[in-house]
């Protein structure tokens, strides 16, 4: 490359010149932080000025490490634990070498012993050079690989210098090395052997002495030994190869592989061989036998009989195999007689040598050695415990005659007292006293001395006494065998615990027991802890939930201890209670312990103990029914939160894990999934009375709303169906929704019967609407009455309804309405006029059916007046039981009155300025929706019920249209009083105080208005 | 008010109305008002003292065995033979809720303190507490440690007691998580409390009412005399716990003193089976309900 100058020829790049460089750097250094941002490879590091720190030519230059860190390319982090799914994290067996860098490994390498091909003189030239032999074949012959064929790929196959020498000096594999070391002995053996085939065919006897002339060995290398066997079957059977040794030796025992019992004791192992072969023989004796005749006396029986599992025993030894096929035919002929074989070790054949075979066996011996224990012919095998007979029998059978008291009555006593303890405590105790006592006069009457007579009588009288004891509550038992335990016989019998139950039953019993005697006696010493002691026995005994007593001394893990001491005494207490101190035993337990102690006839502290206790088992049989119950007993119980809830408790399991229980069906949705269409139109329709009293009973808990509610509902029955929004809106809302709600709906409703007083201004126009309402209000009656089980004539007079029903039923049927309104308005003397008329014919029975229907109703309306009455004292009207005509006639005379007082106090206001225009027209508008609506509704009860239960499902909707209306209501009716209380507050509370407040005014307004 | 223990052994008015047997009366919490139930399958609403039948409620399927009043005397709880209990609406007469969930006849109702759950217990050895708060139709609770049908409920503000044939009388105490089994060894066809809440009278199958000690659960008291032994039957204590009341099954009612059990009155009440029995909260005046299908008011 030419530089500008073309003077200099640069090659490669040039350093940065230093002080540039450190300039750089050190403005680099400078900042830290930029520095730290980088990742590690590109960060820098520099000394102290900034230069770049240079690690040497050698050991990384300008950047050792990795990039100037120690770490490397995975740095240090730890790695990170990853685990999915489809890949497990893999148990990480750290070794090591996870810990040693190369370096570290490198040395830790070298100082491991192990081999190495490179010291594998032959095997590793030997290899290398047929490797080389074998690229430069394949350099020669073409290969389906082009060029030349990697190392690694083909491997000769090589052999060890040291196999090919010894393939060249003849060896062959699978064979021995080294020379066949046929020894002088095994020579001498096969000369002796040699001679011996010459003399084989003289005689049999002649061969067994031949044996032992003839060889100057030992017996037991007369008879074959492997190893010779072996070697002359490679020396005279052209063996090829060498025949493994699981061959020849099949494994057919069951000591492990390898292991050989008999190792150290040849003479064993030849015994064994030997019967090994004569028990093959004994399989194929036709066969040897007829191999014999065909070859006579053959030599070579091996080639007879080929290779095979005979061989090499005795294919030398001729006359063992004689010997054994002698024995054969012996054999043969012995089979055929059947005759039993002899014992082993008997048979002297058989015998070890050195041992001489023992002319008695060791089993007859045996007898002789250890006789058996003569058993007597009256032996019972089987064990009887001593019942209450037998207690009986043993005593009456020994009975000593009647015997005259020693004059000394000291003596006397002496001696029954004594006699009581020999027969409790048992005959041990006498002979005891009798050693004690020798010398001493006192106690001659043990020996043989005055009185003992006396005392052998009395102690067969108090032994008698406590078998007698001990018999009485078993009597029954023996008495009725048959007779069927119940379960708590049968639980004390087999010491099963008791039934929880059960024992709390009885502990209640024990109470006062436990508390007053044997409870004072623990933790004498610690008055405090008594104290304690006492209080829990007390709450154990009451039951619940056992809570640390507050104001207590001792810290937490004290008061656990204390509390397990306590349990312990406790336990100790109940146990000991009954014993002790209850007088009502169960008769099971004094029956039990009669027969431990029937059983057990050694005598102890505790028998006498327990003895009375059994007289006293017969008083449990008072027991009787009415004594056993009531029972109480305490158990755990979980109450569900939500219980609690809905109770104002506190859950007492809060906290602890709870089964929620998920609601299986939705029944009532799916039935409810049927809308129509018009009922949803419907929804939308204004709130009417219904609201108001449904919504009432959330806030307000007297009963007078209630009843007002009820009251309100009765009169315009019909509408009640139809209007669920504000009652679901009621229920499922909460307080203050529900508060804004009945002001709604309470507004709304007045505004209803607002309309039913302002009817009057109704145009002729509403004639056919009217006709249709009172169609509808008919059907509606006729329905009612069906349930009541009353007839309704389809048509009522309407003077009749006016009479009865009064402007009460404003919203009910537009013909009602009208009419009552006009009356209203018109005459409300006359009104009362009718009132009084009904006063005096009141009987509802007297009137006519149209009437009756009425007067059902009316005195409901009766009804919820004079309970207002009484309920409200303000109201000023008779006692609660004042007749029913003057309740009638109250609510009558004061209807519109009335109902402006019950349903809130801004109507009032309105109502009586009565100048609201906008409250005139809308009302019309609305009345005019609401027949139209209970038309509809009052069609049939499935349509109605239907209708409540859209509006149950879709209450959300339903509530929309009633908030929808209410807010409604309440601008328009905020506005129309704005003007008159313009203070009055949102709160519910208040307002219902002034609508009291206001109640009473319009009470005395209108008893006013009467008067005038 | 309470005037000083008299026995109401005068008949004061019949009410008539239900078809066929009448299975329970109940006062309303002020006594101004009465609920009947029977096997006319509805629930009336009376003003007893007028002899006047105020709103039916139909709705049940079966007979209706129990009517509860809410404190607020704004709802009613009913239940009966078709094992579900209603919730209703006093005012409109409207089933609010319907909960279903017995296993077979519901026996007794009863609203808690707050009017915000209904326990009820049934035939299928169970007592079950159902919330009228929320919508959820399922039980809030179910007790099944009876063994046998669950005749009547009792509920304090803390407790729900529970008598049942099986001669239990067990009371779950909320507050404190446990239950107390008081075992009569007689079945038990009907509970009540004394006003002080410290007793429980339970009237028993086997002619005899027993009065227990709450707190112990001792036997106090036995009272004999009537006859009970196989219809479920009412019982009570009188409102200023003076007398116990009981039906019985010849149409007798007998008064007992409750200290000295010795039978004070009884009279000829109805022809039939007394069934129910209501004494007034604060009056000497007492309803009776009967087979015979009347309810009649009795003053003293």
């Amino acid at each position: 490359m030419d530089d500008e100058g073309g003077q200099y020829i640069y090659y490669g790049q040039p350093l940065e010149r230093e002080e540039d460089l450190s300039r750089k750097k050190a403005k680099l250094a400078v900042d830290q932080g930029q520095a730290r941002r980088l990742p590690p490879w590109k960060q820098e590091v520099t000394d102290a000025e900034g230069r770049r720190r240079f690690h040497g030519a050698f050991t990384g230059g300008f950047s050792a490490g990795y990039y100037n860190t120690v770490g490397s390319k995975e740095g240090w982090a730890p790695k990170a634990f990853s685990s999915s799914r489809t890949q497990r994290a893999q148990t990480a067996q750290q070794s090591v070498d996870d810990f040693l860098d190369e370096d570290e490994l490198e040395e830790a390498r070298l100082k491991s012993v192990g081999t190495s091909s490179d010291y594998d003189t032959f095997g590793f030239t030997a290899a290398e050079i047929a490797r080389r032999n074998a690229a430069k074949e394949a350099e020669k012959r073409p290969s389906a690989i082009p060029g030349p064929v990697p190392d690694e790929i083909v491997v000769p196959a090589t052999q060890s210098i040291g196999v090919k020498l010894l393939m060249k000096m003849g060896w062959r594999r699978g064979r021995v090395v080294g020379p066949r070391l046929l020894t002088a002995v095994a020579a001498a053996r096969r000369e002796g052997r040699k001679a011996a085939m010459a003399l084989a065919s003289s005689s049999q006897v002649e061969e067994q002495e031949k044996k032992v002339y003839g060889a100057q060995l030992p017996p037991s290398f007369a008879t074959s030994t492997l190893p010779s066997a072996e070697e002359e079957a490679e020396e005279e059977i052209d063996v090829t190869e060498n025949i493994p040794e699981f061959v020849l030796h099949p494994k057919n025992d069951v000591y492990g592989l390898g292991f050989d019992p008999l190792k150290n004791a040849p003479e064993f192992k030849d015994l064994k061989n030997a019967r090994k072969t004569k028990d093959t023989k004994i399989w194929m004796p036709g066969r040897m036998k007829d191999s014999r005749d065909a070859s006579g006396k053959a030599r070579n029986i091996g080639s007879q009989f080929g290779v095979g599992d005979m061989d090499y025993f005795h294919d030398d030894d001729e006359e063992i195999y004689d010997t054994v096929a002698g024995d054969i035919e012996e054999r043969d002929e012995d089979a055929m007689k059947v005759e039993r074989p002899k014992p082993r070790l008997l048979n002297t054949e058989d015998c070890i040598p050195g041992f001489i075979p023992a002319t008695s066996s060791l089993t007859q011996l045996k007898p002789n050695r250890i006789p058996h224990p003569k058993v007597p012919p009256d032996f019972d095998t089987r064990v009887t415990f001593a019942t209450a007979l037998d207690v009986e029998r043993r005593f009456s059978i020994s009975e000593p005659p009647e015997a005259e008291p020693p004059s000394d009555p000291e003596m006397t006593k002496l001696i029954d007292g004594f006699a009581t303890f020999v027969a409790r405590i048992g005959p041990r105790f006498e002979e005891l006293s009798k050693e004690k006592h020798a010398g001493n006069p006192q106690f001659s009457f043990l020996v043989d001395g005055p009185g003992h007579e006396y005392y052998r009588r009395k102690l067969w009288e108090e032994q008698r006494n406590i078998a007698e004891k001990g018999n009485e509550p078993i009597e029954p038992k023996r008495k009725g065998q048959n007779e069927k335990l119940d379960a708590g016989q049968r639980a004390v019998i087999l010491g099963e615990a008791p039934l929880p139950r059960q024992e709390k039953a009885r502990l209640h019993e024990k109470t006062t027991v436990i508390d007053t005697s044997k409870a004072k006696l623990f933790f004498k010493d610690n008055p405090q802890k008594q104290e304690r002691f006492e209080v829990y026995i007390k709450e154990k005994l009451v039951g619940g939930i056992k809570r640390r007593p507050e104001g207590i001394s001792i810290s937490r893990a004290q008061y656990e201890l204390e509390m397990r001491e306590f349990e312990d005494a406790f336990r100790s207490l109940e146990t000991a209670g009954p014993k002790t101190v209850l007088p009502e035993q169960p008769k099971e337990v004094s029956e039990l312990t009669a027969m431990m102690t029937s059983r057990f006839t050694s005598g102890t502290v505790e028998t006498i103990s327990l003895a009375p206790f059994s007289e006293s088992g017969s008083s449990s049989k008072e027991l009787t029914l009415t004594g056993e119950y009531p029972r109480r007993e305490e158990n755990p119980w979980r109450p569900s939160a939500m219980l609690c809830k809905r109770f104002n408790l506190i859950d007492p399991f809060a906290g602890k894990p709870v089964t929620v229980t998920k609601p299986k069906t939705q029944t009532d949705s799916f039935i409810l999934g049927i809308i129509s269409a018009e009922e949803g139109a419907k929804k939308e329709t204004p709130q009417a009375t219904v609201s108001a009293s449904l919504s009432l009973p959330g806030t307000s808990s007297t009963i007078k709303d209630t009843l007002q509610a009820v009251e309100e509902e009765l009169k315009p029955v019909k509408t009640i169906t139809e209007k669920p929004v504000d009652l679901y809106k009621a229920i499922f809302s909460d307080e203050e929704d529900e508060d804004e709600d009945i002001e709604g709906g309470k507004e709304t409703s007045v505004e209803l019967h607002e309309h039913g007083g302002k009817e009057v201004t109704a145009k002729q126009s509403e004639a056919a609407q009217a006709a249709l309402n009172r169609l509808a209000a008919g059907d509606f009656l006729e329905s009612l009455g069906k349930e009541l089980g009353l007839t309704v004539p389809v048509e009522k007079p309407r003077v009749e309804l006016n009479l009865y029903k009064g402007p009460s039923r404003p919203a009910n049927s537009g013909v009602v309405e009208k009419s009552v309104a006009s009356k209203v308005s018109s005459e409300p003397d006359q009104e009362k006029s009718n009132v009084e008329s009904k006063k005096t014919g009141l009987d509802p029975p007297a009137r006519a059916d149209g009437q009756e229907k009425v007067s059902r109703w009316a005195p409901m309306d009766n009804d919820l007046v004079q309970n207002r009455s009484t309920e409200s004292a303000h109201l000023g009207g008779g006692p609660a039981n004042s007749d029913v005509g003057e309740a009638l006639g109250k609510n009558l005379e004061g209807e519109p009155g009335s109902q402006k007082k019950v349903f809130g106090p801004s109507k009032d206001h309105r109502s009586s300025s009565s100048s609201d225009e906008d409250s005139e027209s809308e009302p019309e508008e609305r009345r005019r929706r609401h027949s139209k609506k209970s038309r509809e509704d009052s069609d049939s009860e499935s349509h109605k019920r239907r209708s409540r239960r859209h509006s149950k499902r879709s209450g959300h909707a339903s509530d929309n249209s009633g908030d929808y209306d209410h807010s409604k209501s309440r601008r328009r009716s905020k506005s129309s009083r704005r003007g008159k209380d313009d203070k009055e507050s949102r709160r519910h509370h208040k307002r219902r105080h002034e609508k009291h407040k206001r109640k009473e005014d319009d009470g005395d307004g209108r008893k006013k208005s009467r008067l005038q | 008010m309470a005037a000083g223990g008299k026995i109401p052994s005068k008949e004061a008015g019949v009410l008539r109305g239900h078809e066929g047997a009448v299975l329970a009366v109940r006062f309303n919490t002020d006594g101004n008002y009465c609920l009947s139930c029977g096997k006319d399958r509805s629930l009336r609403l009376w003003n007893p003292y007028k002899a006047l039948p105020i709103k039916s409620y139909s709705g049940h399927a079966r007979e209706v065995r129990d009517v509860a009043v809410s404190k607020d005397n704004a709802k009613l709880s009913s239940c009966g033979g078709d094992r579900q209990l209603f919730y209703w609406d006093v005012a409109t007469g409207r089933i609010i809720r319907k909960f279903r969930g017995h296993d077979s006849e519901v026996n007794s109702v009863k609203f808690n303190e707050y009017g915000a759950a209904i326990v009820s217990g049934g035939y299928d050895k169970s007592v079950r507490a159902w919330d009228c708060r929320s919508q959820s139709i399922e039980p809030i609770q179910k007790i099944d440690s009876f063994a046998d049908s669950v005749t009547s409920v009792v509920l304090t503000s803390t407790e729900i007691i529970a008598g049942s044939v099986d001669g239990t009388i067990r009371t779950f105490d909320i507050r404190m998580g446990r239950e107390v089994v008081d075992t009569l060894g007689q079945s038990v066809t009907c509970i009540s409390m004394s006003n002080d809440g410290n007793c429980l009278l339970a009237g028993c199958l086997d002619s005899n009412l027993r009065l227990l000690d709450r707190s112990t659960g001792d036997l106090l008291q036995e009272y004999k005399g009537h006859m009970n032994k196989s219809y479920k039957m009412d019982s009570c204590l009188t409102n200023d716990d003076s007398h116990v009341v009981s039906g019985s099954e010849d149409g007798r009612v007998f008064f007992w003193d409750l200290v000295d059990p010795s039978l004070i009155s009884s009279f000829k009440a109805h022809t039939s089976v007394i069934t129910g029995l209501a004494y007034h909260p604060k009056e000497d005046c007492m309803l009776t309900s009967s087979v015979d299908g009347t309810i009649r008011l009795w003053k003293s």
